[in-house]
């Protein structure tokens, strides 16, 4: 602590009597305080006050809340056209969003990167002036091109067959299948399936 | 909407208690408590159940602000409660009257000056020491890191005692 005057070190004390009924001052800094205070009435009582305002103020009693404002509450909300529920996704998002919403956003968003960075590319080569390629950097150059598009073929069809997946295999594939089972079971004779006799 | 019903129960009484003392009075108090529970419902599916009490916290001190900025006249006006065993630490176990009496008009005098201190002192002040939450919890609600939070502690209680100074004066603290 560096004070220099009574001024100063009043600031100081005052300043700190807050952390001190805290216990957040340092040994030292609790030692000069205390020194302080032996010394100087003003900030004796500057601490009386704190330490009795401190008292009632943490003794403010808990308001209780009046049932009729929960009772109002319920009222509101009992009438639902005038208090929507806030959903976390907007209308338009709440129906794909369990199904097909996600691979084929997923797949997009793939394959728009890719195409935004081959462009990219092709942007900054064609940007160079006079550019003068040997017939090997040609030849890598399409072997490049023909990898780019071999990927971006291949991200489509695992796009793709995510999307078959969840809209033919889920929604069409499985309740033909569940729908056939039981006919089976009762001994009508499956079409699809030769028995040889 | 049990469930609902539940949380609500668990923390009306919070809700209205920092409205009361942030905004000085029982009718503001009921508008803002009404008006944060409704908000619950409302986004009632999008909230996480463990970070309830934060949101809360949040959505009544941030509807306490937006009050006081529309009330161009402050409320003066101090509500006596006189609800509690209101007794000072140095008094003997059966307070006098007389101790009892000045006890109150000490605190209807902090919870006036408490409604002219300035955010997020005053929050601040609501939240530790009537409410009791931990500096981890105040610090999520103001959104401020923890050591500032306890330095605005300090400085806000600074400013109460300022505040009180001339009223305190004349009842001899």
């Amino acid at each position: 602590m560096n004070v220099y005057d009574d001024t100063t070190r009043c600031e100081w004390a005052r300043d700190s009597i807050d952390a001190y009924l805290d216990g957040e001052l340092t040994k030292v800094d609790v030692a000069a305080l205390e020194s302080h205070l032996e010394m100087c009435g003003g900030c004796r009582n500057e601490l009386e006050s704190a330490r009795r305002i401190l008292f009632e103020l943490r003794e403010l009693p808990e308001q209780r809340c009046p049932d009729g404002v929960t009772d109002h509450v319920y009222e509101t909300i009992g009438a639902d056209t005038t208090v929507q529920r806030k959903t976390r996704f907007p209308g338009w998002l709440s129906f794909p969003r369990t199904g097909l919403l996600r691979p084929a956003l997923a797949g997009t968003l793939i394959l728009v990167i890719s195409i935004s960075v081959v462009w990219i590319g092709f942007k900054s080569r064609s940007s160079v002036r006079s550019p003068v390629y040997t017939p090997e950097q040609v030849a890598q150059a399409e072997a490049e091109l023909k990898w780019t598009m071999a990927f971006l073929g291949d991200v489509g069809r695992r796009a793709g067959y995510a999307v078959r997946d969840e809209a033919v295999g889920t929604r069409v594939i499985d309740p033909m299948r569940r729908a056939v089972h039981p006919a089976l079971e009762n001994g009508a004779a499956d079409p699809t399936h030769n028995n040889g006799g | 909407m049990n469930e609902f019903k539940k949380i609500v129960d668990r923390h009306r009484h919070g809700v209205y208690t920092f409205a009361f003392y942030s905004l000085g009075n029982h009718e503001e108090a009921e508008d803002i408590t009404q008006e944060v529970l409704i908000r619950l419902w409302q986004n009632w599916d999008g909230l996480r159940r463990e970070s309830l009490t934060a949101w809360l916290n949040r959505v009544t001190r941030n509807a306490c602000i937006d009050r006081a900025r529309q009330r161009r006249a402050y409320s003066r006006r101090v509500v006596a409660n006189g609800t509690g065993g209101d007794v000072y630490e140095g008094a003997s176990s059966e307070p006098s009257p007389e101790a009892y009496v000045e006890s109150n008009e000490i605190k209807n005098h902090i919870r006036h000056a408490l409604t002219q201190i300035n955010e997020p002192y005053r929050s601040i002040m609501i939240l530790r020491e009537i409410q009791q939450l931990k500096y981890e919890e105040i610090a999520d609600t103001v959104d401020l890191p923890l050591n500032t939070v306890k330095s605005y502690l300090h400085r806000g209680r600074r400013m109460l005692r300022d505040r009180l100074k001339e009223a305190l004066s004349d009842e001899r603290v």
